[in-house]
C-alpha cells in the first residue's frame, strides 16, 4: 500500500474525532463520499471493519488502486488524529500520576502529625519512632532519587 | 440509575483497555453500499434485531412459547433454571411440556413484533441455537458440496448467537438505564415483559420505551420533546455499533491479533479475480491498526518514562 502524506490534525479535529469515537462508537472513513465504494470503521477498542462495495471489484485496477490510496490517507487522518490527542491525554494524566504521587508520600507525613499532636504529652518515643519518620520520608525519597534510578537500572539490566 | 448497572467510568474505560489487548479487522463485501450512518442506539438495536429475525423466521419461526420462555429465563430468578431446561430441550429438537406451575401456557403460535428489549434478543440466540444444532445433525449426513454450502449459513448462525447474547445484556442494561423497569416480579407472568408491555408510553414516566420497545414505542420515546439525551456508556456503543456495521455479511478476511504474540488469520472462499484486491485492502488496514497499536504502546511506554522521571529524576526506562 503506497504511503501517503497526511497534514498534522489540528487539535480541534483530534477533539471531534475522539468525541465521535466514544459517543458513536466508532468512526467510519467512507470513500469516495459521494458513492461510498470503501468504508472502514475504526473503533475505540482498535477494531476495524472494513467493507467494499461489490461494484468496485469491476472497476479498472487503475481506478481501485486510486481509491485504495484515497482511503488509506483517509483512514491514517482520522488514526493520527485520535492519537494525537491519546499523547495529549495521556501526558495531562501523566502529570496528574506524578502529583498524586508526591501528594500520597507527603500526604503520608502529614497524616501522621494529628496523631503525633494528640500523643505529644504521653508517649514521645512514639512520636519519635512514627512520626517523625513519616514526616522525612518524601525529603528521604528525593535526596534517595540517584540511588533508586541506578537500583532500577540494574534491576532492569537483570531481568533483560 | 441503579447502582447495579451504572458502572464507574474507570471500569467503562478498563473494559475497552482491556480489549485493546487483541486487534481484529474484519473485510467484508456488500451489495449497495450507501454509507448510511448508524442511528441513535435504540434504533439501531431494532435494525440488528430485524436483520437476524429476517434471517432465522424463514427457517424456524419464533414463537410465543419461546419468547415467554426467554423472558422467564430473564426474569425469574428462582425459575429461571427451569425456563431454561425448557428451551434447552426445545433447542435439542424435543418438545418439551411446559411449566405450567410457572405460568399458564402460551398459544403456540408466532410472534408478531418484537421490542428492542433484552427478551427479544434471548429468543433470538435460542432460535440461532437451535438452528445450528439441526444443520449440524443435517450436515453430517450430506455430501460434501451441500456441507461445504453449509458452513457459510453456520458461520452466520453463530454469529447471530453470540451476538444475541452480548446484545441481550446491553439492552438489559440500557432498559434499566432509560426505561421504566419492566421486569415481573418472581411468580408473575413472564409474558407481562415481552407480550404484554404498557403501550402508554407516558404512564410510567421519564422515557419508558426507548429500549424494551417496539418500533413505533422507540419512535415515538426518541421523538418526544425535548428530545431524550443518551448518554450511552462506550463500550457499550461500540457492542452495538460492531454488530450493527457487520450485519449478517459474510465476512471474507479476518485477522485477530493478541499481545501474547497470537495471529489468526482467515479467509472464506472467493473469486481469483477479487482475492488480490481484498486482501491487498485487508493488508493495508491490518497494517494502520498495528501502527496504530505500536504507537498507543510507545505512548504508554513514554508516560510511564515520565512518570519514573518525575521520580527519580530524569527517566530510568
Amino acid at each position: 500500500m503506497p504511503p501517503a502524506a497526511v497534514a498534522r490534525p489540528a487539535l480541534r479535529d483530534s477533539l471531534r474525532l475522539a468525541w465521535r469515537l466514544a459517543v458513536e462508537g466508532g468512526i467510519t472513513v467512507v470513500t469516495p463520499a459521494e458513492a461510498p465504494a470503501i468504508a472502514t470503521l475504526l473503533q475505540a477498542d482498535g477494531d476495524m471493519v472494513v467493507t467494499v462495495s461489490r461494484s468496485l471489484l469491476a472497476a479498472s485496477p487503475d481506478a481501485r488502486s486510486g481509491l485504495l490510496a484515497a482511503h488509506v490517507a483517509g483512514v491514517r487522518a482520522v488514526l493520527d488524529g485520535s492519537a494525537r490527542l491519546v499523547r495529549i491525554l495521556g501526558r495531562l494524566g501523566t502529570l496528574l500520576a506524578a502529583l498524586r504521587l508526591w501528594g500520597t508520600l507527603a500526604g503520608l507525613g502529614l497524616s501522621a502529625l494529628p496523631a503525633a499532636s494528640a500523643l505529644r504529652g504521653n508517649a514521645p518515643a512514639l512520636i519519635a519512632t512514627w512520626s517523625l519518620p513519616s514526616l522525612l520520608l518524601p525529603a528521604l525519597a528525593w535526596l534517595l532519587r540517584p540511588a533508586l534510578r541506578f537500583a532500577l537500572i540494574r534491576a532492569a539490566r537483570g531481568w533483560t | 440509575m441503579p447502582d447495579d448497572v451504572a458502572l464507574r467510568w474507570e471500569q467503562r474505560l478498563q473494559t475497552i483497555a482491556s480489549s485493546l489487548l487483541t486487534l481484529e479487522v474484519n473485510t467484508i463485501l456488500k451489495d449497495g453500499m450507501i454509507g448510511q450512518k448508524m442511528p441513535e442506539a435504540p434504533m439501531a438495536l431494532h435494525q440488528i434485531l430485524q436483520e437476524y429475525r429476517e434471517y432465522t423466521e424463514p427457517r424456524l419461526a419464533l414463537t410465543e412459547p419461546v419468547l415467554v420462555a426467554a423472558c422467564g429465563r430473564l426474569a425469574g430468578q428462582g425459575d429461571a433454571a427451569r425456563y431454561r431446561g425448557y428451551l434447552e430441550a426445545w433447542a435439542a429438537g424435543d418438545r418439551p411440556a411446559w411449566p405450567a406451575d410457572l405460568a399458564p401456557a402460551p398459544p403456540d403460535r408466532p410472534v408478531g413484533e418484537l421490542t428492542n428489549g433484552a427478551e427479544s434478543f434471548e429468543a433470538l440466540h435460542w432460535i440461532a441455537l437451535a438452528l445450528r444444532r439441526r444443520m449440524l445433525a443435517a450436515s453430517a449426513e450430506a455430501p460434501p458440496e451441500a456441507r461445504a454450502a453449509g458452513q457459510r449459513h453456520l458461520a452466520l448462525l453463530t454469529r447471530i448467537e453470540e451476538n444475541s447474547r452480548q446484545l441481550r445484556g446491553a439492552a438489559m442494561m440500557l432498559e434499566r438505564m432509560f426505561s421504566a423497569p419492566s421486569s415481573p416480579a418472581q411468580g408473575e407472568d413472564p409474558r407481562l415483559l415481552a407480550l404484554m408491555r404498557d403501550p402508554d408510553v407516558t404512564a410510567t414516566g421519564g422515557m419508558p420505551r426507548l429500549f424494551g420497545g417496539t418500533l413505533d414505542q422507540t419512535f415515538a420515546a426518541l421523538s418526544r420533546h425535548p428530545r431524550p439525551v443518551l448518554a450511552i456508556d462506550p463500550d457499550l456503543t461500540v457492542l452495538i455499533r460492531k454488530a450493527w456495521e457487520l450485519g449478517l455479511e459474510e465476512v471474507l478476511l479476518q485477522t485477530t491479533l493478541s499481545i501474547g504474540g497470537d495471529v489468526l488469520f482467515r479467509v472464506a472462499e472467493m473469486p481469483d479475480g477479487q482475492r488480490a484486491f481484498l486482501a491487498e485492502l485487508h493488508r493495508g488496514a491490518v497494517d494502520e491498526g498495528v501502527r496504530q497499536w505500536s504507537m498507543v504502546f510507545a505512548t504508554l511506554r513514554d508516560l510511564l518514562g515520565l512518570v519514573t522521571g518525575s521520580l527519580f529524576g530524569r527517566a530510568a526506562i
